[in-house]
C-alpha cells in the first residue's frame, strides 16, 4: 500500500471475525475507510454494534486486525482521544447534569480550554448548556445529543454513532445529518450505523453493508446497484408507443422482461442497464415512440439493501 | 486535575447518589454506637474486653465488610450493569488511574461512613479499632472494586465470600482464621489473653502487611479486569 493511501485509510480492518462462544458476530470482515461519511448499514443482528466496538477498542477481535490511524484502538491509550463514540444504549451518568457530563469527557480526554468546548459541543448539538436538570429527566432524543455533545467534545478524528437518529424528531434529524455531514466534510471519518433505510439514504451514498456478521458489500450503493449482474434492472417508461417500443426492446435483445400498462407506459427488465440506457433514445425514434419519462425503479438503496441481505 | 482525581470525584458523586445503600450503612453505624452507649452504660460489661468482642463482631465481622462489599462492588459493577462504563473506558485513562480514583472514592464512602462510626463506638467502649477497622476497609474495598470489576454477580460473589470465607473457614481453627482479613484486623485491636470470639494473635507486621497487600491486589485485578474488559 502506498504513502498516499495510507494516509486516506483512516481505518483498515483486515480479515475480522469476532466470536461469542458459538456465535459469530462477525465473520470475516474487510474493509478500509477514509475521510468523510459512510453509513454501515444493516438489519438488528448483523454485527454492526460489535464491528464499532471493535473499531473503538472497546472489544478485541477474535481473528483478524483493526487499525485505526495506524494503531490498534484495543492497547493505544492516545488514540482514544482521537475516537468518539455514540453507544446504542441510552443510559447515561444519570446523576450529572448535561454540562458536568460533557465537561468529564472534556477533561478525561485533555481537551484544550474544556470550558469553552464543552459549551460548544453541547450547543452543536442543540441542547441548553446552562440546562440544571439531572441527565435522568431528559427524553429519548435529548440522550441522543447529550451521547453525541459527549463524543464530540475533544474533537475526535473518528467519529462512531451507533443508530444514532433513534429518537430524534425530524428537525432533529435533519440538523444531526447535517452535523455528520459538516464533520464528514472536515476531513474526519463518520461511520453511523443504522438499520433504517431511508436515513441511510439521507447520509450519502457510501455504505458498507452487513448481514448475518458478514460484509455484503461497500461502497456507493448506487455502484453496487450496478454491480448486481445477475438481478435485471428495471426501468418505467411513459410512452406513447408503448407496444411498439416494448417489441423493438425485446428484438433488441435489451429487455428479458417487459409489462405493459395500457394505453401509455411499460416496465422493463433489462440485464444491463448501462446498454439499455445507451439505446433507449435512438430506438424510441426508429419506433416513432415519444419518451416522456424514463425512471429506474430500483437503483434506491432500498432494493441494494433487500436484494444482498435477503440473498446472504 | 489528574485522571484519577477526575475518577475519584465523578466516582464520589455517584456513589453518594445511591441513596439506598448509603442509608443502610448510615442505620447499621448509628446501631453501632447506640450499642456502644448501652454497653458502656451497663452493669455487667467488662470494658474493654467485651467492648472489643463486640467491635469484633459487629464491626470487623459485619458492618465494615458487608458495607465495603455494597459500596466497591457497585462502583464498577453499576458502570457496568448500566453499560455506561464505556464513557470512562474510552477515554485516553490509564486503567491504574482509573481504579485508583474509584477505590479512593469506595474508601472515603467506606471510612466516612463506617470507619469513624467504629472509631467513636470504640472510644465509647475504651477499645482502639481504629487501625484494624481502617485496614479492613483498605483489603475488602480492594477485594470488592475488583469483583465489581471482574464478575458478572459481584454482590452476590461477595456474599458468598464474606460468608463462607470469612465467616466458616475462618472459624474452622486458628490456622484457617490466618486466611481472612478480619483476623489481621481484630489483632490489632486486642490484648495478649482477650478472648473476643474469633481466632487472632497475627503478629504487628503481619497484622498491617496482609491488609494492605490484600488491598493492592484487589486494586492491580482490578487494573488487570479494565484492561481487559470487553466493554458493552
Amino acid at each position: 500500500m502506498s504513502d498516499t493511501e495510507t494516509r486516506h485509510a483512516m481505518i483498515e480492518v483486515e480479515r475480522v471475525s469476532k466470536r461469542f462462544g458459538d456465535l459469530v458476530a462477525v465473520s470475516d470482515v474487510s474493509f478500509r475507510l477514509g475521510a468523510g461519511v459512510t453509513a454501515l448499514l444493516g438489519p438488528n443482528g448483523a454485527g454492526k454494534s460489535t464491528m464499532l466496538r471493535m473499531l473503538s477498542g472497546l472489544a478485541a477481535p477474535s481473528e483478524g486486525t483493526v487499525r485505526v490511524l495506524g494503531s490498534n484502538p484495543r492497547h493505544d491509550l492516545g488514540l482514544r482521544r482521537r475516537i468518539g463514540l455514540v453507544p446504542q444504549q441510552e443510559s447515561l451518568f444519570e446523576h450529572m447534569r448535561l454540562r458536568e457530563f460533557v465537561r468529564l469527557a472534556a477533561d478525561l480526554s485533555g481537551t484544550p480550554n474544556p470550558a469553552t468546548a464543552t459549551e460548544q459541543a453541547i450547543g452543536t448539538v442543540g441542547l441548553d448548556p446552562a440546562d440544571k436538570r439531572r441527565l435522568n429527566t431528559y427524553s429519548k432524543g435529548m440522550r441522543q445529543r447529550a451521547k453525541l455533545a459527549y463524543a464530540i467534545v475533544c474533537a475526535p478524528d473518528l467519529l462512531f454513532l451507533d443508530e444514532p437518529l433513534t429518537g430524534l424528531d425530524p428537525t432533529q434529524r435533519n440538523l444531526m445529518i447535517d452535523l455528520f455531514h459538516r464533520i464528514g466534510a472536515s476531513g474526519r471519518c463518520v461511520l453511523v450505523s443504522s438499520h433504517v433505510l431511508d436515513e441511510v439514504q439521507r447520509l450519502g451514498t457510501d455504505v458498507l453493508v452487513m448481514g448475518k456478521g458478514r460484509l455484503l458489500a461497500e461502497g456507493d450503493f448506487r455502484r453496487i446497484r450496478d454491480l448486481m449482474d445477475d438481478r435485471p434492472s428495471r426501468f418505467r417508461i411513459a410512452t406513447d408507443a408503448p407496444r411498439a417500443l416494448a417489441a423493438g426492446l425485446i428484438a433488441e435483445g435489451l429487455a428479458v422482461g417487459v409489462e405493459i400498462h395500457e394505453p401509455s407506459a411499460l416496465t422493463v427488465a433489462t440485464a444491463s442497464a448501462g446498454r439499455f440506457a445507451a439505446a433507449i433514445a435512438p430506438l424510441a425514434r426508429d419506433r416513432r415512440a415519444s419518451l416522456r419519462e424514463l425512471r429506474p425503479l430500483d437503483a434506491d438503496l432500498e432494493s441494494v439493501f433487500r436484494y444482498l441481505v435477503e440473498g446472504s | 486535575m489528574s485522571h484519577a482525581a477526575l475518577v475519584f470525584r465523578f466516582m464520589l458523586q455517584k456513589l453518594l447518589r445511591g441513596w439506598g445503600r448509603i442509608v443502610v450503612l448510615v442505620v447499621l453505624a448509628a446501631l453501632a454506637i447506640v450499642i456502644a452507649v448501652v454497653l458502656r452504660n451497663s452493669d455487667d460489661a467488662v470494658l474493654p474486653e467485651d467492648g472489643a468482642a463486640f467491635l469484633v463482631w459487629f464491626g470487623l465481622s459485619i458492618i465494615l465488610p458487608f458495607g465495603a462489599l455494597l459500596i466497591a462492588s457497585e462502583a464498577f459493577g453499576d458502570l457496568r450493569d448500566e453499560r455506561t462504563l464505556v464513557y470512562l473506558w474510552l477515554r485516553p485513562m490509564r486503567a491504574w488511574s482509573a481504579t485508583a480514583g474509584a477505590a479512593g472514592a469506595a474508601l472515603t464512602v467506606v471510612v466516612v461512613l463506617l470507619v469513624i462510626p467504629l472509631i467513636v463506638a470504640g472510644l465509647i467502649l475504651d477499645v482502639d479499632v481504629a487501625a484494624g477497622a481502617l485496614l479492613a476497609a483498605v483489603a475488602y474495598t480492594g477485594v470488592f472494586l475488583a469483583f465489581g470489576m471482574i464478575l458478572s454477580r459481584p454482590l452476590l460473589m461477595g456474599l458468598l465470600v464474606l460468608l463462607v470465607w470469612e465467616n466458616v473457614i475462618g472459624s474452622l481453627s486458628a490456622a484457617t482464621a490466618r486466611l481472612t482479613i478480619r483476623s489481621y484486623a481484630a489483632s490489632l485491636l486486642v490484648e495478649p489473653g482477650w478472648d473476643v470470639g474469633t481466632p487472632v494473635g497475627r503478629s504487628f507486621a503481619a497484622s498491617i502487611a496482609v491488609p494492605l497487600a490484600v488491598g493492592a491486589a484487589g486494586l492491580l485485578l482490578a487494573a488487570w479486569g479494565w484492561r481487559r474488559a470487553e466493554v458493552a
